[in-house]
């Protein structure tokens, strides 16, 4: 099939930007949660003990015998997705505004990898987080 | 990365209708995205919403099948993109009835946790 005309009349690439958009700045909230909640608990962890008598900072159960900071390894892999999706973005709109094939799948296997990563992590700082 | 060999089979469909499919790909991805952030922020936010192992359970869940929508997400925007390379039927999913199924239990639950913590 050939390119299309220059200018879609139903503007499809544009929401399709648009889209992507929508979904890096889902995303945005997304780390804002989650940065959050890693920050409250680092805070809260240093201030009150929670398991044994002294039980003292979140940071030490990397290396005593309490659980590891699983909100921290969501954070990190927020961040991680975030800088993912953003390039995915990125590539994809700068692609759009010169054609409008579909996208190579790498781009979309990366992107959904991203959010893939921040999913098994959440459910591991739910299920085994303090 | 390798491109999977279903891209050059076929011919290459109407650009609409693959720019369609994209969107879709990423409501899908909201929704997971969405589903993940609803299960941080009950078991973050509000911790005595429910005992411990209920909250802890329901929220697993919650991030589980939102991680699993992100995978079935990719799949199935690869098997639209196949059936429309070679014009055949768009494949049916029963995704959409468990999702409806999954997110109206978990209103349900939340609904009735809510009403009884009052």
């Amino acid at each position: 099939m050939s390119a299309p005309a220059a200018r879609d009349p139903g503007l499809q690439p544009e929401r399709t930007s648009l889209s992507w958009g929508r979904t890096l700045l889902a995303l945005f909230a997304a780390d804002l949660l989650i940065w959050r909640s890693w920050a409250v608990a680092a805070s809260q962890g240093s201030a009150v003990p929670k398991t044994g008598p002294e039980a003292g900072p979140a940071a030490r159960g990397w290396a005593g015998a309490a659980t590891p900071d699983f909100l921290g390894v969501c954070a990190l892999a927020a961040t991680v997705a975030t800088v993912v999706l953003c390039l995915c973005v990125a590539v994809r709109v700068r692609q759009l505004r010169h054609s409008s094939y579909a996208p190579p799948s790498s781009l979309m296997r990366w992107s959904a990898a991203g959010v893939v990563v921040l999913g098994l992590s959440s459910v591991a700082a739910v299920a085994l987080g303090p | 990365m390798r491109e999977p060999a279903w891209r050059k089979t076929g011919s290459t469909p109407d650009y609409r209708f693959s720019l369609a499919n994209e969107t879709t790909f990423l409501a899908w991805i909201r929704t997971s995205l969405a589903l993940i952030v609803g299960a941080l922020a009950i078991d973050q936010l509000f911790p005595e919403i429910a005992p411990a192992p209920l909250r802890i359970a329901m929220c697993v869940a919650l991030a589980v099948i939102g991680a699993l929508l992100a995978v079935l997400a990719y799949r199935r925007w690869g098997q639209m993109e196949e059936a429309m390379r070679q014009n055949r039927e768009l494949p049916f999913s029963g995704v959409m009835l468990v999702m409806t199924i999954g997110v109206a239990a978990a209103a349900f639950i939340l609904a009735v946790l809510l009403l009884a913590a009052r």
